[in-house]
C-alpha cells in the first residue's frame, strides 16, 4: 500500500473526529469539507477521477454551503448543549471497535476475485450503456429533493386582513391614508 | 494492501454511526450521516480498484451523491422547519410531538 494513501486515511480519519467533536458547527462543517477534499485526493489516486470530481465539486462544495448557509440561519449557542460523556467514551470504543473491524476485515477481504469488467470500455459508455437506468432513477432523486424542499419551504398565503396589518407595519398606514 | 482500506472504510463508518448515536444537535446528526456516507464512497471505489472494474463503480458512486445531495438538501430543510417551531436544534425537542 501506498504510503501516501495511507497518510491520507489517517487524515481522513482525523478530519472525521474532528467534524464529530468540534463545539462549533462552522468549525464542524469546515472539517467535512476538508475531509471530502481529501476523499477526493484519495479518489484519484485510486484511478477514479470522475467520482473525485463529483466528491469534491458537490459534496465538498455544494454540501458544505448547504450547510453553512443553515447554521448561519439557526445560529443557537446554547440550546442544544452536547453531552460531555461521549468524548470521554470515545476513544475506547474507538479501540475496541477497532480491534473487531481489523479481525472482520481480514477474514473478509484477503482475497478479492479479479472482476470481468470490459478494460477497452470508457466512462462515458459505462455510465450512459451499461448503468443508464442509473441516470433515470437519479433525474427522479433530484426532482425529489427540490420538490421535497419546496414543500418543507412553502409558507401559508397570508388573508387579506393579514396582508393590511403587514402594509401598516412597514409604511405606518401611509398607503391606507391616500 | 486492500484489507488496509476496508478497515479505514470501517474506522470512518463507526465514527458516524458514533456521532449520530450520541449527538443531540440536529446538524451534527447530518454530519454523522455524512461521514458515513463517505465511508460508503470509499468502500464503492476500493472494491472497484480492487477487481479492476473502476467505470462501474464510479457510475454507482456518481449516483450516490446525488442522492446523498438531495437527501442533505431535504434534511436541511426539515431542521430548519424545526428551528422556526422549537427555536431550537436539540433532537430531544422533537420527542414532545403529541397534539
Amino acid at each position: 500500500m501506498d504510503l501516501l494513501n495511507l497518510i491520507l486515511l489517517l487524515m481522513l480519519a482525523g478530519f472525521a473526529v474532528m467534524a464529530v467533536f468540534l463545539k462549533d458547527l462552522l468549525k464542524a462543517a469546515i472539517s467535512l469539507a476538508f475531509m471530502s477534499a481529501l476523499l477526493a485526493v484519495l479518489l484519484y489516486r485510486l484511478n477514479s477521477p470522475f467520482a473525485a470530481v463529483f466528491e469534491l465539486s458537490v459534496v465538498a462544495g455544494l454540501i458544505t454551503v448547504l450547510f453553512v448557509s443553515v447554521i448561519a440561519l439557526t445560529r443557537e449557542e446554547e440550546t442544544a448543549k452536547e453531552a460531555r460523556w461521549p468524548a470521554y467514551v470515545f476513544p475506547l470504543a474507538l479501540v475496541v471497535f477497532g480491534l473487531i473491524d481489523i479481525k472482520v476485515m481480514h477474514s473478509l477481504f484477503t482475497n478479492i476475485p479479479q472482476g470481468f469488467g470490459n478494460p477497452e470500455a470508457s466512462f462515458g459508455a459505462t455510465l450512459w450503456g451499461v448503468r443508464s437506468l442509473d441516470i433515470l432513477g437519479q433525474i427522479a432523486v433530484i426532482f425529489g429533493g427540490v420538490f421535497g424542499v419546496l414543500a418543507l419551504l412553502r409558507e401559508k398565503p397570508l388573508t387579506a386582513k393579514q396582508k393590511e396589518e403587514a402594509i401598516i407595519a412597514k409604511d405606518g398606514g401611509k398607503e391606507k391614508l391616500w | 494492501m486492500v484489507v488496509t482500506y476496508y478497515i479505514f472504510v470501517g474506522l470512518l463508518f463507526f465514527i458516524g454511526l458514533y456521532c449520530l448515536l450520541t449527538s443531540r444537535n440536529l446538524i451534527k446528526l447530518l454530519i454523522g450521516l455524512e461521514i458515513m456516507a463517505k465511508s460508503a464512497v470509499l468502500s464503492f471505489i476500493v472494491a472497484g480498484w480492487a477487481r479492476g472494474e473502476n467505470f462501474v463503480s464510479q457510475s454507482v458512486v456518481i449516483t450516490f451523491i446525488v442522492i446523498e445531495v438531495s437527501i442533505v438538501a431535504v434534511a436541511l430543510a426539515l431542521v430548519i422547519n424545526v428551528y422556526k417551531n422549537t427555536g431550537s436544534l436539540d433532537i430531544r425537542n422533537l420527542a414532545k410531538l403529541k397534539g
